[in-house]
């Protein structure tokens, strides 16, 4: 097989009998390396479930955004082909991930929605939240809108997790979904729930999983080394040690400082002074360093604070 | 082996693409693929010319770097759908990469953008809104934890592997640059739009290119607060020590040079720049034969205004 014959086939044709069968072997050996319980609705990969994923990624990746036309503008080689379909393959997986976690959040709001002040509309079959007291039209919102509300509510603290974790996690707490819902039916009136999900999908970078960092479809990394597992162990222990030791100003501190969030919205959520917030956070942060990072070596530093932020959000939606 | 139905429907359904010439000239608007200098034979980008000029005989392009994975656009790249080009599929211009290549570097000619969607890129690269059908920017990078920020590490390795060749030679042409210690005004930094873009900029400035300080700088540097790490590591953390640490050799290399006497002083100037500045933002003074790089949130004009006043004064600035 050459990439000349696929790209003939693809002119052609532009789906036909190569180009499906290498489409079929590269969801299979992609898939294979990912967990089925987090990506494949809980079943294990069978010919049968490769066969609906590659499916999937036709219909939404290659057809769907047009990325078969991609692959063969950019390809110089079979093997280039090769790499940039398992791209695909591996964003469809992400996109499986990602869709349980916002399709959570959706009837986390469709429960937060029956009661004031928002209210519950249903046009066919879609959904749409407001303002009891909104007669904004039923209007879908252009992507600018969608980016626009987004950024309007990026403030929000969204809690960490491992985005390889099979467990669950709220990304937001009960009542930051709540000020999430205000400020959205606040700045439209009325939102549908198709749209919502738009919101929560430009939200989401979190939720990428590496898919363009990992070009072998690896999941998950080869297996450590003892030295790395003793290492990995220890550093979790003292993570773990320094989590508990923190108050929970200081843990919503951190993660906020860790989005980017300003002091003043900091200071706002705590209910405190944004000077109040600024010494907490200096004090936290030198903490942070002499205490927990002067234990590790530096390529230890960003999975120290990966696991330290996952803690910090398990406990803060604990507290709720 | 055969296609299933559902995708024979849907490659039926179809649309023809858009074509474009293959031998038209190089113009601005037009998408183009281009090789990776060191990077494996196949491994291709797609890039968007903005300009075309030439240097000594041999022409250049001014060009921005483009991909398709719209979950990756940050608040600095404007998603253009295909009604704004005529690519089948959305692409992402990153206006934090914008460089010049030679244009014998092109490879393919793939598409065009559309003129709205090129005025965009002007108020996406300043950070104004825009309100404009077919187009959409992502959110800003939401801190160093965000997956995004390692992938916008690596699209600055691939636009400096680009345009290193060309850059040397046109716009640096062996002259050092003035960093303007403004920049590094902590209480400026934290005003910026996108922090986390600018603090990246400034690390792969003083690590990846000769940035030159002289004792003038150190003390501007320390009467903004600059010299001192903890508050460095109090307001950005973990990042904010590797930017220190990332500067502070230079700070030394200027601490250990000679004075020169009065008379043979390197001698500075103030120019409408040095004028125009916020009192955070300490003393700035034009050295012969370097090129200076400052930013916009150490002038007192707005955004739009000191971007103008720095092209006048072929000043890069750090934030647009």
């Amino acid at each position: 097989m050459t990439l000349q014959e696929l790209r003939a086939e693809y002119q052609s044709v532009g789906i036909g009998a190569k180009i499906w069968a290498f489409i079929l072997n590269t969801a299979g050996a992609v898939a294979r390396r990912y967990p089925p319980g987090v990506y494949n609705y809980g079943e294990s990969w069978s010919d049968d479930s490769v066969q609906d994923l590659a499916q999937q990624v036709v219909l939404d990746r290659l057809l769907g955004e047009a990325q078969l036309e991609y692959l063969f503008d950019q390809a110089t080689s079979l093997e280039s082909w090769r790499r940039l379909l398992s791209l695909q393959v591996r964003r469809t997986l992400a996109h499986r991930r990602r869709k349980t976690v916002v399709d959570r959040l959706l009837a986390r709001v469709r429960r937060l929605a029956q009661t004031p002040p928002f209210q519950v509309r249903t046009a066919g079959r879609a959904v749409w939240i407001s303002r009891g007291d909104s007669s904004a039209p039923l209007v879908d919102l252009p992507d600018s809108r969608v980016s626009q509300l987004a950024n309007s509510v990026r403030d929000i603290p969204q809690l960490a997790a491992n985005p390889r974790s099979s467990r669950a996690s709220m990304i937001y707490t009960t009542p930051d979904l709540r000020l999430l819902l205000e400020r959205v039916v606040r700045e439209v009136g009325t939102v549908s729930e198709r749209d919502l999900a738009r919101v929560f999908e430009v939200l989401l970078t979190s939720w990428l999983p590496t898919f363009l960092q990992d070009p072998e479809g690896d999941y998950p990394s080869d297996d450590p080394t003892p030295e790395a597992t003793v290492e990995e162990a220890e550093m979790r222990a003292a993570v773990e040690t320094f989590a508990r030791d923190l108050s929970k100003p200081e843990r919503w501190i951190l993660l906020c400082k860790s989005q980017g969030i300003a002091d003043g919205d900091i200071a706002a959520r705590l209910g405190r002074s944004r000077p109040w917030v600024a010494q907490r956070k200096q004090g936290v942060l030198e903490r942070l360093a002499t205490e927990l990072m002067s234990q590790f070596d530096a390529d230890r530093h960003i999975p120290a604070m990966e696991d330290l932020l996952t803690r910090i959000s398990h406990s803060l939606s604990a507290d709720e | 082996m055969s296609v299933p139905e559902v995708i024979r429907s849907a490659l039926a359904a179809r649309r023809p693409r858009r074509s474009v010439g293959i031998r038209m000239p190089v113009e601005r608007g037009q998408v183009w693929t281009v090789q990776v200098p060191e990077a494996p034979p196949d491994s291709e980008r797609m890039i968007l010319v903005l300009r075309v000029d030439s240097h000594q005989h041999r022409e250049f392009a001014e060009i921005m770097l483009v991909h398709p994975h719209i979950e990756l656009a940050a608040s600095s790249d404007l998603v253009v759908s295909p009604e704004r080009s005529s690519l089948p599929y959305r692409a992402v211009v990153q206006a934090d990469t914008r460089v010049v290549i030679w244009k014998d570097q092109l490879g393919g000619l793939i598409g065009m953008i559309d003129d709205v969607a090129l005025d965009a890129l002007g108020d996406v690269a300043v950070g104004q809104p825009f309100d404009r059908e077919g187009l959409a920017s992502g959110l800003p990078l939401r801190g160093r934890f965000d997956p995004r920020w390692d992938f916008k590490a690596q699209e600055g390795a691939v636009v400096r592997s680009l345009a290193a060749d060309c850059t040397s030679a046109l716009l640096h042409e062996g002259l050092p640059l003035q960093l303007d210690p403004g920049c590094l005004a902590l209480e400026l930094l934290v005003t910026c739009d996108d922090l986390e873009t600018v603090l990246y900029r400034l690390l792969d400035l003083v690590t990846s290119y000769e940035v030159v300080f002289d004792l003038d700088d150190v003390k501007a540097l320390e009467a903004v607060g600059a010299l001192k790490i903890s508050n460095w590591t109090s307001t950005f953390g973990l990042l904010g020590h590797d930017l220190y640490k990332s500067f502070w050799p230079l700070v030394e290399q200027a601490l250990s040079t000679i004075d020169l006497p009065g008379d043979i002083a390197v001698e500075k100037f103030v120019d409408g720049w040095a004028n125009d500045r916020r009192s955070e933002a300490g003393v700035f003074r034009k050295r012969p034969g370097h090129h200076v790089v400052s930013a916009s949130y150490v002038s007192v004009l707005d955004r739009k205004c000191s971007v103008e006043h720095a092209n006048e004064h072929g000043y890069q600035l750090i934030d647009a």
